[in-house]
């Protein structure tokens, strides 16, 4: 199975390029205050951050459940924050980071730091962007839906399923992000060279010189905003059954790459000292004015003072400025840092036991990303270095994977004697990897997993039924869910047929009555198991009667 | 657009504002491609030049080829073109051809599509509307050819045999059932000579040869100088034969034309239809469309044209179509008056135009249960009336069955 088609990865990995452009600004902006941070580490990290959000995120869309998806990410998130301190701690030498380790096993608090949290909330920023951009980009493209083959009879329903048009919705959400990261972007690059006071004093020279990565950002966008304009067009064209002469796609490429260079050496014949001086002139005519203003401003406030000051003479009140003036109290004087004690043997117990739910939740989390992303990882399983790294991870999920399951067997066999009565296996839908479930498809699986639920407790939906007819068919068996069944029959109609996406409070809602269902039915299934407590009395001696 | 705009504002504030030299170079690089983007859209969609290549006139079944030329007189290549031609909806489904494609400079690309004729009538081709964009979708630039194309599908042409139309015009070249007038240019073979025959019929050289005397046998002949009369008064026919029985008509004058014309006679056409091109204020009923008797192909095609325009109208009788038009027409001439219902006012007219020296025949393409009955009237009269009911009739030579049946023998001749 393929996880992804070529031209969606190229995407994704210009986005996670432009994400890497962004980390390489923030990270000079970062090595400004904290001297020796390294920029180009950063960014190697938000292009895999990014990478992997995208991906992740694709996964996390499979699940209708919230509960499945915020496991997701936590597990996502943890492995992303444990590898962002190992690789801060790296970056200052191996010394530094054998130093912080020991401090780590004395005190695990000290994991968090100053420099995690800030580069943990970058991280979280280009994590964010680009799944935005990426979720544009998916509602941009063509529809990734096959049609079945023409002689089922689902063919038609294919043939005459509605279809939406979202004229430039997506885009334009897309051209919104792709500009909020230029200003974040612009910004961290902007400060990064200069001071803020200097900047607004107006009178700091001139910053020469070319900033590669916004080059980069602003072309790579550029060419991602091309490329969501092509496809929206190529989805039109689909919706309208228009065919498109083959080399279109090729030549499209072709020329906006050209188009973008052409423009971009036409920019460099523009002048720019001749601007900066003009927008120089520009603020200092505004600064002035400012000036004037502040100056006419503190004029008023003075009098406005002066004549309060005549007020309270005239009342005849004690002027209370200069006794409520207090001196300034003293800084008190640094203190050198005490020595820490030597831990205890309870200090070290604790430590014990936070490191063993440290490894346990960081071995959890990396075994569920590296089993459940494979795909991006055997996207990457071409030749070179990503492969080589691409097949490590495979091979050490597998190992954290053996790990995990001999103690997860181990588990279940202890759960298994504990318990007595066996309860129903969770039955849960694995969907293929490639394409997150739109609205429409939720709804069309949550109908299928309530008809699983209800085909166990009452008689399983046959071919000939039609939704409503099973619903009425079922509901008997279902006194207190009828409701819930008939709410999700009713949107799976909806989801079906009508040409609107079901909102996202619906699927919330539809959620809410399937797990609704889904309890009343294993209730019911439960009840129906259970032996009965006590027979009556006339079933079990018949003959009592006549005694 | 305005996001766009509200950035590059963004940035040309914080370019000031810092003092660094390279955002105003990006800020020149996005405004550039923004607008270098619209203008590269508007300058290559306008030099696209468009054509439309077609036969002008097909007949009923054809299937032509359509060519959309289309050429990029300019050198900035077009990176994407839609192409949406119209097509009325009675020659093709979907009415309507679209592709979508891109030009590089100087290119000249042909794009092929197929009607299917299988109406006749007078269309209209296109409009042709284009529509292209920049590679960011801030510009849209959508461009229409007004000067819509031409095409005539004549009506459908069936074979006729055995066709016997009355004549009273002497000395054509059609065979004659009755042997009155004989064409002394047509000698059929020879015969002894009987008291009573001409001096000038007897063949001396074969009387030599022959030893007795011998008298030439002439081909009895008639001319059919022709003129068909279609009714497309409304009010002619039933409602719910409407269509399928006008079209009938036009398919029968267009075969009877034809039919003529392969036979070296002259033929004329008179409707009382609207046609398309005639001059006249819209909505109000255009002159009859009348083309005199003439021989050949051209003629022919003048006829097939009209009756390819020609549309029903409202409020034009053929009676009185009949006599007006028949006031320019020579003597002797065959009148065809082709119509759905048979009124007595037509019959009247036309038996005013028999006695006035016409030769008449009728045809209803839509009969009524009276049909029988003014048919046999219109046999006392003299008057031949045939009826149809489909184009089936005609291929099977209904005219000619009925001919053959003496309808015309007993009536037709002067």
């Amino acid at each position: 199975m393929r996880p992804f088609r070529s031209d969606e990865l190229a995407r994704i990995l210009l986005i996670a390029a432009m994400m890497a452009a962004i980390a390489v600004s923030a990270g000079q902006l970062a090595a400004r205050v904290v001297p020796g941070f390294d920029p180009t580490l950063l960014a190697g990290l938000a292009f895999l951050v990014s990478l992997e959000g995208i991906a992740g995120d694709r996964l996390a869309r499979q699940f209708p459940e919230a509960s499945i998806r915020l496991r997701l990410h936590l597990s996502e998130w943890v492995v992303l924050l444990a590898a962002l301190r190992l690789v801060i701690s790296l970056a200052q030498g191996p010394q530094a980071l054998a130093a912080q380790a020991s401090r780590w096993l004395a005190r695990p608090q000290t994991l968090v730091d100053g420099g995690l949290v800030a580069a943990g909330a970058l991280l979280a920023t280009v994590w964010w962007l680009g799944i935005r951009m990426s979720r544009c980009l998916e509602a941009l493209g063509p529809e990734a839906e096959a049609p079945p083959p023409q002689e089922s009879a689902a063919f038609y329903a294919w043939l005459t399923r509605p279809r939406e048009d979202r004229p430039g919705e997506g885009w334009s959400r897309l051209r919104q992000h792709v500009l909020t990261g230029g200003v974040l972007l612009i910004l961290c690059s902007g400060l990064a060279r200069l001071d803020l006071q200097l900047a607004l004093s107006l009178r700091h020279p001139a910053i020469a010189g070319i900033v590669g990565n916004a080059l980069l950002y602003f072309l790579l966008g550029f060419a991602l905003l091309a490329q969501g304009h092509y496809a929206t067009l190529q989805a039109r064209w689909q919706r309208q059954q228009v065919p498109v002469r083959r080399p279109l796609g090729r030549r499209w490429a072709a020329l906006a790459t050209g188009f973008a260079l052409g423009v971009a050496l036409l920019a460099l014949l523009m002048p720019l000292r001749p601007s900066l001086a003009l927008f120089g002139a520009a603020f200092r005519i505004i600064w002035g004015i400012a000036f004037l203003l502040e100056q006419v401003g503190l004029g008023v406030l003075a009098a406005l003072g002066y004549l309060l000051h005549l007020v309270v003479q005239l009342l005849g009140l004690p002027s209370t400025g200069k006794a409520s003036m207090a001196p300034p109290p003293a800084l008190p004087a640094p203190q050198a840092h005490p020595q820490a004690p030597p831990a205890g043997w309870w200090e070290a117990l604790q430590g014990l036991v936070l490191w063993a739910a440290l490894a346990a939740t960081l071995v959890y989390s990396f075994n569920r990303l590296v089993r459940e992303q494979r795909g991006l990882w055997a996207a990457f399983a071409g030749r070179g270095l990503l492969a080589w790294l691409a097949r490590l991870i495979i091979s050490l999920g597998r190992w954290f994977s053996g790990l995990g399951h001999s103690a997860g067997a181990q588990w279940q066999s202890w759960v298994r004697r504990v318990r007595t009565a066996g309860r129903i296996p969770p039955t849960r839908l694995r969907p293929p990897w490639p394409r997150p479930r739109n609205s429409r498809e939720h709804v069309w699986l949550l109908y299928l997993l309530s008809l699983q639920e209800t085909g166990r407790l009452a008689s399983p939906r046959a071919p000939a039924d039609t939704p409503y007819e099973y619903a009425r068919r079922a509901a008997p068996q279902l006194a207190e869910a009828t409701a819930d069944l008939q709410a999700v029959t009713e949107a799976f109609i909806h989801a079906r047929y009508s040409p609107r996406n079901p909102a996202p409070g619906d699927l919330g809602r539809l959620r809410a009555a399937y797990r609704r269902l889904r309890q009343a039915c294993r209730r019911r299934l439960a009840g129906q198991r259970e032996p009965p407590d006590a027979e009556p009395p006339a079933a079990r001696s018949p003959a009592a009667g006549q005694e | 657009m305005s996001d766009l705009v509200s950035f590059l504002l963004v940035l040309l504030v914080v370019a000031a504002l810092l003092r660094v030299d390279f955002f105003f170079y990006l800020f020149y690089l996005l405004v550039g491609l923004v607008v270098l983007g619209r203008a590269w859209a508007r300058g290559a969609a306008h030099a696209v030049a468009f054509e439309r290549q077609h036969p002008g006139r097909v007949f009923w079944g054809e299937q032509p080829v359509v060519r959309l030329v289309l050429r990029n007189r300019g050198l900035l290549p077009v990176l994407w073109l839609h192409v949406h031609d119209s097509v009325p909806i009675q020659l093709r489904s979907p009415n309507f051809y679209q592709q979508v494609l891109s030009l590089g400079p100087r290119e000249r690309i042909t794009l092929t599509y197929r009607l299917d004729c299988r109406r006749r009538g007078y269309y209209r081709l296109g409009p042709l509307a284009i529509e292209s964009g920049d590679p960011l979708g801030t510009a849209r630039v959508a461009l229409s050819d007004a000067t819509p194309t031409t095409l005539v599908v004549y009506p459908r042409i069936i074979p006729l045999s055995g066709l016997h139309l009355p004549s009273r015009t002497l000395y054509g070249s059609l065979p004659a059932r009755q042997r009155i007038f004989e064409d002394p240019a047509r000698v059929m073979g020879m015969r002894d000579y009987a008291p009573g025959d001409s001096l000038r019929h007897i063949a001396w050289k074969a009387s030599a040869a022959a030893g007795r005397l011998q008298v030439r046998r002439h081909e009895p002949t008639v001319a059919l100088d022709t003129t068909i009369f279609v009714d497309l008064d409304r009010s002619s026919y039933s409602q719910m034969r409407l269509w399928v029985a006008t079209e009938l008509a036009i398919v029968a004058a267009a075969s009877l034309a034809n039919w003529l014309v392969e036979h070296r006679q002259a033929v004329g056409l008179a409707t009382n239809g609207n046609d398309a091109l005639a001059p006249g204020a819209a909505g109000e009923p255009s002159c009859p469309a009348v083309i005199p008797p003439r021989k050949g192909r051209r003629a022919l095609m003048h006829i097939l044209d009209l009756l390819a325009r020609v549309e029903m109208a409202d409020g034009a009788s053929l009676a009185a179509l009949l006599r007006r038009e028949t006031r320019r027409l020579a003597w002797g001439s065959t009148l065809v008056a082709i119509t759905g219902r048979v009124g007595d006012d037509l019959l009247a007219a036309l038996l005013a135009l028999r006695r006035s020296g016409f030769s008449v025949a009728l045809i209803s393409v839509d009969p009524s249960a009276q049909f029988q009955a003014a048919r046999q009237r219109a046999a006392q009269l003299g008057i031949p009336a045939f009826e149809l009911w489909e184009e089936a009739d005609l291929e099977h030579g209904a005219l000619g069955r009925q001919c053959r049946r003496g309808d015309l023998a007993s009536r037709g001749g002067p």
